[in-house]
């Protein structure tokens, strides 16, 4: 059996006898929403990747320690992890993070897809190229729930108690998001579909 | 412009007053089963609802071909930390931590 097919569980035992390869897949499998959860609160992207990466060093020492306790589920426990370095930053630096994104702040890194074609890779890659500009171009609020929701797979009511508003707020700012993604993409015409 | 939100009808075929939010839910799935049943009688009935789903489905596909990770030195610098950290086991019990490059 795959390793992509292995539950996190078996995954962190591999590790932990001495398989690096089952903490490459549990970094690949959750890294989109570790640092998408990060990064949504702290806005600042090279300050989300050191505590990305500070993170999954504490994630190391403590497996191979043999101290990660297997009642708690990996992903929550590595988001609290998270969660604590993020409000010890803070804490050191004695301000908490501000709310609004800055038009240059560009938050998506794009990879690549080696199972496409050449041309088709082309193709996506534009495709990726115009969606991130787009995002770019949500009003802040919205981009921030949708970064939320998408990525970070956080729920609606997580957004809201994070965000400080109300639920339909949340729901309202998601789903204007994705309308103003609609809009902008007939404005310019896009087409977004990969043949 | 096919989204027309703000003109979205709100249907009492179910318990609840139907809204574009629950169509949102029900994509990211956090709807109740029950809820979720509800959404797609409605739909499979509602030509306009059906559509409405059609786009938030679209847009949502178009945001997964966007990934958000972090740079792949963050995540070699990670894997290489892991292949370099070693744990050894004293006699005493206590443990030594190591770095082998």
């Amino acid at each position: 059996m795959q390793l992509k097919q292995w539950e996190d569980s078996a995954l962190v035992k591999a590790y932990q006898q001495g398989n690096e390869k089952g903490l490459e897949e549990l970094v690949t499998r959750h890294r989109q929403r570790i640092y998408a959860y990060i990064l949504t609160r702290v806005h600042d992207k090279d300050l989300a990747e050191d505590l990305f990466q500070d993170a999954f060093i504490k994630v190391i020492k403590t497996l191979k320690k043999g101290r990660y306790n297997e009642e708690g589920k990996f992903l929550p426990w590595v988001l609290r992890i998270s969660h604590n370095l993020i409000i010890d930053h803070f804490r050191r630096n004695k301000r908490m993070p501000m709310m609004e994104t800055t038009e240059d702040f560009d938050i998506f890194d794009v990879i690549s897809d080696a199972g496409l074609s050449a041309e088709n890779q082309i193709i996506k890659d534009q495709i990726v190229q115009d969606v991130r500009k787009l995002i770019q171009q949500l009003p802040a609020e919205q981009k921030e729930v949708l970064i939320m929701r998408h990525y970070a797979e956080m729920s609606f009511k997580d957004i809201a108690e994070q965000t400080g508003v109300s639920i339909n707020t949340a729901l309202g700012r998601m789903r204007y998001a994705l309308i103003n993604l609609r809009k902008l993409i007939e404005e310019h015409n896009m087409n977004m579909t990969l043949s | 412009m096919r989204f027309h939100s703000d003109s979205f009808p709100k249907t009492d075929h179910m318990a609840k007053t139907f809204t574009p939010d629950f169509l949102l839910q029900y994509t990211y799935g956090e709807l109740s089963e029950k809820e979720s049943l509800e959404v797609e009688a409605l739909c499979n009935h509602d030509l306009y609802l059906r559509d409405e789903l059609a786009l938030i489905n679209e847009s949502k596909s178009m945001l997964d071909e966007v990934e958000l990770k972090p740079s792949d030195k963050t995540l070699n610098y990670i894997l290489s930390f892991s292949k370099a950290y070693h744990v050894s086991e004293l006699e005493s019990g206590d443990q030594v931590e190591m770095i082998l490059n």
